[in-house]
């Protein structure tokens, strides 16, 4: 070994010590709350959660190993499919409406006009109301003699004696209505905040080349929002999915199961029957499927890159 | 290392760690230095309404007992199971809770409470009625001690509303054709105004004479001719209106017309205690209702759906001074008071010998409602069957005569599932 190369080698360990002496640990001394909180509460429960659903488990006596067993019930189960394909109608009915007709609202509270601030507070204020309160005073509106058909009757649809929550065929878009009313005004803010983002300049250049109301909203707000809608769209698919509070206090997943959704069942099972193997294996069966929706409506708004 | 550095470690430390030390297993032994014993008793919903009045037996009791300390928590009623079973899996138990009859029989099968009999003498039980106690008897243990119940239905019936369909108040339904028939005129002469809210439940099944199992219980038998016909009637009534179109929901609580709303015209039976809630809901319906003896077959038989119970857990470290407490909180004398203050019955037999059962004057509805009860008291059985899953079953049940009245399937389509379901159950 000649000298040149011991002490290239020298500097590189010493480099190297440096290096490692210079480490910085403070932000993972930061970060330690949150994955001390995190797994404690979050991904040790789910780890837990997995191995019941192999097992047979009723809280009250120590959980039994049972192989895939819940998973096969599972696929026999008419009430989980029934509970699955609400979950999938509550999805299709409620995530257009939030995804769009919030664009709009802010589209209009976007303008400058005396007394703005007030026209979105009144469309921010069912985010706020508690969900309970909302439902109960809803359930008022669907009641058969109540406003809704009362409102119908005065437009002309005399026979209108519609028993929304109590219908098979109307009480699951009766409930998408009403959680599509709680939750617009959330949407809209984020829209909101996405349409103040967009460059003032572009607006201006689409106007001097003669570009119509429409077409600056389609070329050139849309493409700007493109980011905004990737966090919508995977917001309201995780919501919709996991519909559970307006159900449990308008109908109760009733009539005969019509608007049972599967984060309802789940519940059923566990905390009424107790069954919590069977409860887990379906929750992890939740799971999996609003990881799919999660990747493909990532993919479909193309990772959240706006077009420029 | 300087101060701002050790500040953010210390944040950091007790961001990290407070939370978890909260989680942390607080063991306290429930006996106190000084020999006191400590007990955790806790009770459904009667804090608001009846709070002086349990407050009052926990301050008697205390004093009659200077060793015992009592601590009541009061439960709000639709959490009551859950936060029971939580308390189970904890090493924070209470000691006397009260239960429904019908969660007993959810977790009976985890023997996770104590049997009452093994706790106390026999003998303790012997004011209790009988049926009661057998009610609460699972494979020859008694797990818990029968507090109140609702008293048997009673029927009632508004009496403005009858007026205006041209029907006489003082000549109410007896039998469920007459239900049917008045609940039918009464929607076509008032369309806004329905029946009532009843529908065939097993308590109304078991009323009516007609059985729900076979003799040795080992067959659900509630699919046969009689059983159709009968349920057949409720779909027709609930097609023109003699039973209202909200009827079909799952819970009671949910229902669409009622007497609060002057859209409900009478029930065949209804717990006595529902009309506290119209009182005070509704308090201009009261004087419009009128109860009478609740619409049965014809044995006049009419059967509770459970009563409030106290049981003992397994992991009470005081069982037996858990139980004497429960004991006492049931005694005749307590339990008088008690149905002094609200419509209910006692599960004493000396409470029913009480003036204030057997000679009172009439003053109002409730005291109406109690002279009848007193009088079909003899008549009370209990919907208790000791299967299985017994709730989960029942639901099943229920279930299917929902799709009847909705018209989702015929009467014996939505019967035979409901067997079939019960037998291959009964089977395993």
């Amino acid at each position: 070994m000649n000298q040149v190369e011991t002490t290239v080698r020298h500097s590189v360990v010493t480099e190297r010590k440096k290096r490692k002496r210079k480490f910085n640990f403070v932000p993972y001394i930061f970060l330690l709350p949150a994955i001390v909180l995190l797994s404690t509460f979050e991904y040790l429960p789910t780890i837990n959660a997995f191995y019941y659903s192999f097992t047979e488990y009723h809280v009250l006596a120590p959980p039994e190993w049972i192989g895939i067993e819940n998973y096969r019930t599972m696929m026999n189960d008419d009430k989980f499919w029934k509970a699955l394909g609400n979950s999938m109608k509550y999805f299709l009915i409620t995530v257009p409406m939030i995804i769009i007709l919030p664009l709009f609202l802010a589209i209009l509270v976007n303008r400058k006009l005396k007394g703005i601030n007030f026209f979105r507070l009144i469309y921010y204020l069912p985010v706020v109301t508690a969900m309970v309160a909302v439902a109960i005073m809803w359930k008022y509106l669907y009641h058969p003699s109540g406003l809704i058909n009362a409102f119908l009757q005065g437009i002309g649809f005399e026979n209108a004696d519609i028993n929304w929550l109590l219908n098979t065929n109307a009480a699951i878009p009766a409930i998408s209505i009403l959680e599509a009313w709680k939750a617009m005004g959330f949407y809209m803010l984020i829209y909101l905040a996405g349409l103040q983002a967009v460059s003032k300049d572009l607006i201006e250049a689409a106007r001097i080349d003669g570009a119509s109301p429409i077409k600056i909203l389609w070329h050139v707000y849309l493409p700007q929002l493109r980011p905004v809608f990737a966090v919508t769209l995977v917001m309201a698919t995780l919501g919709t999915i996991q519909m559970f509070t307006s159900i449990y206090i308008m109908t109760g997943g009733g009539p005969l199961d019509s608007t049972m959704s599967l984060p309802l069942y789940i519940y059923q099972k566990a905390f009424v029957e107790l069954d919590m193997g069977y409860a887990t294996a379906m929750g992890m069966v939740l799971w999996v499927i609003l990881m799919i929706l999660t990747v493909i409506n990532y993919k479909i708004s193309r990772g959240g890159h706006s077009v420029q | 290392m300087n101060r701002k550095k050790v500040v953010g470690l210390l944040m950091i430390f007790l961001l990290s760690f407070i939370p978890l030390l909260a989680c942390a297993p607080d063991k306290e032994s429930t006996t106190e230095k000084d020999g006191t014993i400590e007990l955790e008793f806790w009770t459904i919903n009667l804090k608001k309404n009846f709070g002086d009045y349990i407050q009052g037996i926990v301050d008697e009791y205390e004093k009659e007992n200077p060793n015992v300390k009592i601590n009541w928590v009061d439960v709000p009623g639709a959490d009551v199971t859950k936060k029971f079973i939580t308390a189970l899996k904890s090493e924070e138990v209470p000691d006397v809770v009260n239960l429904a009859s019908t969660d007993i029989s959810l977790i009976r099968s985890y023997n996770v409470l104590n049997p009452i009999d093994k706790l106390v003498d026999e003998k303790e039980l012997d004011p209790y009625i009988d049926g009661l106690v057998e009610g609460l008897t699972f494979n020859e243990n008694v797990l818990g001690i029968p507090w109140y119940h609702g008293g048997p239905p009673v029927g009632m019936l508004n009496t403005e509303i009858y007026e205006k369909a041209g029907l006489d108040p003082d000549s109410p339904p007896q039998t469920w054709d007459e239900y049917m028939e008045m609940g039918k005129q009464i929607h076509e002469k008032l369309p806004d105004v329905y029946g009532g809210n009843d529908i065939p439940t097993m308590e109304v099944l078991i009323g009516q004479g007609l059985p729900i199992l076979n003799e040795d219980r080992t067959k659900a038998v509630f699919n046969s001719k009689e059983h159709v016909d009968f349920v057949e009637m409720f779909v027709k009534g609930y097609k023109n209106g003699a039973i209202a179109s909200g009827a079909v929901t799952e819970d009671d609580r949910q229902l669409q017309q009622t007497f609060e709303n002057g859209q409900q015209a009478h029930t065949g039976q209804k717990v006595a205690s529902g009309l506290v809630s119209i009182e005070k809901n509704a308090p201009s319906v009261i004087p419009k209702l009128k109860v009478f003896k609740p619409v049965t077959g014809s044995e006049g038989k009419v059967a509770l759906g459970g009563i409030q119970t106290f049981v003992v857990p397994k992991k009470s470290e005081h069982p037996e001074e858990a139980a004497k407490f429960a004991l006492y909180v049931t005694n005749a004398k307590n339990q008088l008071e008690f149905t002094k203050l609200v419509a209910i019955f006692p599960s004493t037999e000396e409470t029913l010998k009480d003036p204030f059962f057997t000679d009172f004057e009439v003053k109002n509805i409730h005291d109406e409602a109690r002279k009848i009860m007193v009088e079909i008291s003899p008549k009370l059985t209990i919907n208790t069957l000791g299967i299985e899953k017994e709730e989960e079953l029942k639901e099943v049940y229920l279930e299917q005569i929902r799709a009847a009245l909705l018209g989702e399937k015929s009467t014996q389509e939505a019967l035979d599932t409901a067997v079939e379901h019960w037998n291959e159950a009964l089977s395993k």
